[in-house]
């Protein structure tokens, strides 16, 4: 067979794996991606401040995720990018990520797994919103 | 680019020089990563880049004896776009522990997937004119066997 040839048989098999894998990945995704509820749900907030001081809030929201949870709040400011909100600042406290200090939130004592653009807000969930220093 | 999310030149750019050059390809690949660690910050995500560009310029030194086309070198561009997520996901793993790691994977499939379609489509335009061009500047004398 002729290494064109060779070229050539490789590359259909290269693009149909390529295929494959996007689709996949489609199914992994529609799998196991957060999902939002709808209805009126009440939870609770708590930020711990680097100097101790502790700010917590109940709120009744029927918003999906968490960011449009605190938004009549004013909790969290950030920069936009493509994954979400990236925080950066917490009811008024600056973590500054070139140190290596993040803003990091629990939801329900166990570490959260989502951004709060993509964090679901469930009815009674917890969340605890603390920065740590890599 | 970066209004542009997942859509870079960087993956056909090392492409390029690493077909071209070879390992020397390693040294604008730290430039970039330090360039960006300067522009940026050196938070989390420049850790992500001090593996995950030389990943890219030791896997082309390991195919580029391989493959002669074109065509194949988009494609191994492309499917670098659709892993960029889950090598992202080491640090995260090395850093949080495997449910972080794996939540963080399925949020960013659907951007992996346009990553992956936007190195097709770069690949697939630019780098056959620009590796021709950088061989002919390189070795004005050597003929190229990529097609």
């Amino acid at each position: 067979m002729s290494s064109m040839s060779k070229q050539k048989k490789t590359t259909i098999i290269v693009a149909a794996i390529a295929v494959v894998l996007v689709i996949a990945a489609l199914v992994c995704w529609a799998s196991f991606r957060p999902k939002a509820l709808e209805g009126v749900k009440e939870i609770s907030v708590t930020i711990t401040h680097t100097d101790g001081t502790v700010r917590a809030e109940d709120i009744e929201t029927t918003a999906q995720y968490l960011s449009e949870a605190l938004e009549p709040y004013d909790l969290l400011e950030g920069e936009d990018t493509e994954y979400g909100l990236f925080v950066k600042t917490v009811d008024g406290e600056y973590a500054d990520d070139t140190e290596g200090t993040y803003w990091m939130f629990d939801v329900n004592g166990a570490m959260g797994e989502y951004g709060v653009d993509t964090q679901p807000v469930a009815d009674g969930d917890a969340y605890s919103f603390y920065t740590i220093t890599y | 680019m970066s209004f542009l999310p997942n859509i870079e030149p960087v993956t056909m750019l090392l492409i390029c020089t690493t077909i071209v050059y070879g390992a020397k390809a390693f040294y604008p690949c730290a430039i970039f990563v330090l360039a960006e660690g300067l522009l940026y910050g050196f938070g989390w995500y420049f850790f992500v880049y001090v593996y995950i560009w030389p990943i890219l310029v030791a896997l082309i030194l390991l195919l580029r004896r391989h493959i002669t086309s074109f065509v194949l070198w988009t494609l191994v561009g492309a499917l670098y776009g659709l892993f960029f997520g889950p090598l992202c996901c080491i640090e995260a793993f090395v850093v949080d522990g495997w449910r972080m790691a794996f939540s963080y994977w399925i949020s960013g499939i659907p951007y992996d997937i346009l990553h992956c379609v936007g190195n097709a489509v770069i690949c697939g335009v630019l780098l056959k004119p620009l590796t021709t061009l950088l061989q002919k500047l390189a070795y004005p004398e050597a003929k190229t066997d990529i097609e």
